[in-house]
């Protein structure tokens, strides 16, 4: 990326030595901005818009055909309040990406998850009262349980818990811990924005 | 990769005429996208060309998740093109369909990882 830059830089240069700055208007033709267009409009830019001011810049790097203090624009702390990646990860949340109607490999590759058809075929999914039928075999019968029939053993016998062995007052888990650990929340809400400064040269 | 013939090629104006009118029909929060690669562009060609996208959805949004699907390397450009110019990235699929798109119903967008034709 590095070498990428170096190579375009010195490319840039060349160029630059060679065509000299632009000063006759191409921006209809070409959109390109001669030197006097960049800088008026960057006057305007600076005016309308106060975040954005002129730099000056290093004077190593300065181009002698801009004026001294107005080698660069620049618009600090730009916040950015959505993340790629967290794009992403709400694309995933929707459901993705689904095929539709894929029988030729031609068919729709629907985004955010499986659309919502149209309601008409939710009718099908009101269950039929002709389908219904009530089971007869078996009849009604009586729940043991509930009219205290058989199964008196069930009753816990109170004698049994006061043996010594029952007891739990030593068990570690159930003491007080003696000191607190403080945590912190894995998820405490807070957005961490980036801010980018932007500039034009 | 098989090279594909381009959407308005491949079928009759009738054909996507009816195609996406039941499309539209069927899931009426959609909207029925047409995505294809600019000839002269360095890009990978897309396995699938029709999309459905919700109408609520930014164009940012989209051009992000095609950037996904393309599998571009950090810092390699993606430009989108509906008709000839690039829609401002904050505006919503429906606006941008309901004012681009063809007469055959589709919303044609064009990728290119250079911001200008020619």
């Amino acid at each position: 990326m590095v070498l990428k830059q170096k190579l375009h830089e010195s490319f840039k240069g060349a160029m630059e030595r060679l065509t000299g700055p632009r000063t006759d208007s191409a921006f209809k033709e070409k959109g390109v901005l001669s030197v006097s267009e960049f800088v008026i409009a960057g006057d305007n830019l600076v005016s309308k818009c106060p975040t954005w001011s002129w730099e000056a810049g290093e004077p190593k790097k300065r181009k002698p055909y801009l004026p001294p203090d107005k080698q660069f624009l620049v618009t600090r702390n730009v916040p950015c309040l959505r993340r790629a990646i967290s794009v992403e990860e709400e694309y995933e949340a929707a459901g993705g990406e689904v095929l539709l109607d894929n029988d030729d490999s031609d068919g729709w590759l629907a985004t955010h998850g499986k659309p919502k058809e149209t309601t008409h075929d939710e009718e099908e999914n009101i269950p039929s009262m002709d389908s219904l039928s009530i089971s007869t075999e078996g009849g009604i019968r009586s729940i043991p349980t509930y009219f205290g029939g058989e199964e008196e053993d069930d009753i816990p016998d109170m004698a049994g818990f006061e043996d010594a062995d029952n007891l739990l007052d030593a068990d570690p888990a159930t003491l007080q811990p003696t000191y607190f650990v403080a945590q912190e929340p894995e998820d405490d809400n807070i957005l961490r924005t980036r801010t980018y400064d932007i500039s034009i040269t | 990769m098989k090279k594909t013939r381009p959407f308005r090629e491949e079928y009759t104006f009738d054909e996507r005429l009816q195609e996406s009118r039941d499309i539209v029909a069927k899931y009426p929060d959609r909207v029925p996208v047409v995505v294809e690669r600019f000839s002269r562009a360095d890009l990978p060609e897309m396995d699938k060309k029709k999309y459905l996208v919700p109408r609520d959805m930014s164009v940012g949004q989209f051009i992000r998740i095609l950037g996904i699907r393309l599998h571009l390397e950090p810092g390699k450009a993606l430009f989108v093109f509906v008709k000839n110019t690039l829609p401002q990235t904050s505006s919503v699929m429906d606006v941008v369909y309901e004012s681009y798109k063809d007469n055959d119903g589709f919303l044609y967008m064009c990728y290119s990882s250079e911001k200008t034709f020619g």
